[in-house]
């Protein structure tokens, strides 16, 4: 468990954070999303203790980070990857961390096993790709065999399987009741790995919700084609329902589900040639959400379809 | 949960809340200062940079002390057994002063810079959340290490200049007066030394900016000093270091003790301003 209390991060004359409040839970996958400079790194930095906060406090497992006698075996983070000396082996990097914590040998050779670094244990980590150095990290960050693992941009210069692979692992830790809160801009991969959702923007909380709340707030559409659309729409449109044009004969109504939709148009005798309804993914959820609170856009269509969440 | 929006969660997550999962009971393994001493020692010993730094310092003082010897001993003026009652060491100290104490500058800085540098301290931060543990662990085992080689190196000078003289006929002793103190003297100052070097690291978080600053701190302000007072300059770091390495008193020097004493206390100084900075700034 990791709690974020009214936390708020001033660097110089700029907030980081604001009053940020939220927590996270062991058992699930928590994905901590928002855009470049929402303060993610900021608080996740916070909680183990890097960063001190203006105001508020972080908590894991009850207490400040610093608090543990051997925080390494309450929390492992993967902040950075390449927080590494170059000149130093993976292995020798990693017996430095484990002997603060007076973790064996055996435990040091078995990350470096469990994260796939055995042929290249006596390399010098400067030569690792950027795939290598994240898989170094994660050895790192997994050393104490923590119940709290924090997680900032896990999967990034990893390849496809070193992806899945990172999914079934974080997957596999939440099952066994472990606490999980990475961060990610890759969407796709954050649908497939996370199950709750933390979207802060601009430093303060967007959203705290389950991924299928999250993209179901988002608004699913549905897709209709008929012949006499333009007799259709006015009909659908209402207070709650919005009816977009998307070309000829087609429409995209959103507030309705494909059942209403066929009623009205039942009753009123319009043919349809087609009702799909289009579940919304979560890069467009996580789109409307955040541009609605962000003073620049990145231009019309993004978030056409989107409603807010919190 | 405390705040937020969640409510039930929904598809494939777990129903009941879980508690958090303890593999290993904590308390069995928690850091300490010996544990993090440990890793401060596998972090030094496992970079080339260190190894430059002590070879250095090594060579520095071998081949400096023999030079010096060899210089004795080819030179006709003065003839050697004067230059031998004028410093009784016969030159086995003269890479102390100067490149040796570079040498250990140059451990110490990097032993923290390096951190900085790569990112490498939010690691070391992350481990071990008691930074000032990391602070006074980097600045033993730098120390214990400068000491001791500069110890065996001095001795092993000493032999070499010993060797060399005797081809004229001339000898040294360690039990001639003011030398054995100069040559422990020297490890315990090469050691502080390298102590400042990691406060110098911490306060400044660059080589380049680190570096300078203890060199210009050494030795150009003994230099800078000539417009001060006597009193004043002979008790500044480089002076008062030369008070503890030399093994002829200076007229203007301190005396030995009180030059160690007061080195040390620039490198606690400097230490706990260290700890200081350290402890309130962000990693």
């Amino acid at each position: 468990m990791i709690e974020i209390r009214q936390l708020t991060k001033v660097y110089g004359r700029t907030s980081a954070v604001e009053d940020l409040t939220f927590a996270v839970r062991p058992g699930v996958v928590t994905g901590f999303l928002g855009p470049n400079g929402a303060g993610k790194s900021t608080t996740m930095r916070t909680i183990v203790g890097l960063d001190h906060p203006t105001a508020g406090e972080t908590l894991v497992g009850g207490r400040p980070y610093a608090a543990h006698s051997a925080p390494m075996r309450v929390v492992g983070a993967l902040l950075e990857a390449n927080a590494v000396h170059p000149g130093r082996t993976a292995a020798s990097h990693l017996r430095a961390l484990a002997a603060t914590h007076r973790i064996g040998r055996r435990r040091v050779e078995e990350v470096i096993g469990l994260v796939g670094l055995d042929e290249v244990a006596a390399k010098r980590a400067g030569t690792f790709s950027l795939g290598m150095a994240q898989r170094l990290g994660l050895a790192g960050a997994l050393l104490g065999d923590p119940a709290v693992l924090i997680l900032d941009e896990p999967v990034n210069g990893l390849d496809p399987d070193g992806i899945r692979w990172v999914r079934d692992l974080l997957r596999g830790l939440a099952r066994e009741g472990r606490t999980v809160f990475i961060s990610s801009h890759l969407m796709s991969e954050m649908a497939l790995t996370a199950d709750h959702l933390v979207v802060i923007s601009r430093g303060r909380l967007l959203a705290d919700v389950p991924m299928a709340e999250m993209i179901a707030a988002a608004g699913a559409t549905v897709r209709i084609r008929s012949p006499r659309a333009a007799d259709l729409a006015p009909l659908l449109a209402g207070r709650d329902v919005e009816v977009t044009a998307e070309g000829h004969e087609v429409l995209a109504v959103a507030g309705m589900t494909s059942v209403d939709i066929a009623e009205t148009a039942f009753t009123h005798g319009i043919v349809l040639h087609e009702l799909t309804p289009v579940q919304v993914s979560l890069e467009d959820a996580y789109l409307a959400l955040t541009h609605e609170h962000t003073f620049y856009r990145a231009g019309e269509g993004l978030h056409a379809k989107g409603r807010a969440v919190a | 949960m405390t705040t937020g929006i969640d409510t039930d969660q929904g598809g494939h997550e777990m129903s009941a809340p879980v508690e958090d999962v303890r593999v290993v009971d904590p308390l069995a393994t928690g850091i300490t200062s010996r544990s993090v001493l440990a890793s401060e020692w596998i972090k030094l010993r496992s970079l080339r940079s260190s190894w430059w730094s002590v070879i250095t310092l090594v060579m520095s003082i071998l081949l400096m002390g023999a030079f010096s010897a060899v210089g004795i001993v080819v030179q006709d003026s003065p003839p050697a057994a004067k230059a031998i009652a004028a410093d009784p060491s016969g030159g086995a100290l003269s890479g102390v002063d100067f490149f040796a104490q570079l040498a250990v500058v140059a451990l110490g800085v990097l032993a923290v810079t390096g951190e900085y540098r790569t990112r490498m301290i939010r690691a070391s931060f992350t481990a071990v959340p008691h930074r000032l543990l990391v602070v006074w662990a980097k600045a033993g085992v730098v120390a214990a290490v400068a000491a001791v080689i500069s110890l065996v190196a001095v001795l092993l000078a000493f032999g070499i200049s010993t060797a060399v003289l005797s081809i004229e006929d001339q000898a040294i002793s360690l039990f001639e007066p003011g030398v054995a103190r100069a040559v422990l003297g020297a490890a315990v100052v090469l050691g502080l030394t390298s102590v400042l070097g990691t406060a110098f690291g911490w306060l400044l978080r660059s080589t380049a900016g680190a570096v300078s600053a203890l060199v210009g701190v050494l030795y150009l302000l003994p230099s800078v000093a000539v417009l001060v007072p006597d009193v004043v300059s002979r008790y500044l770091p480089g002076n008062a270091a030369a008070a503890v390495t030399q093994v002829t008193r200076s007229d203007t020097g301190p005396h030995p003790w009180v030059g160690l004493a007061v080195y040390a206390g620039y490198a606690a100084l400097a230490l706990a301003l260290a700890a200081v900075v350290v402890r309130r700034r962000d990693a």
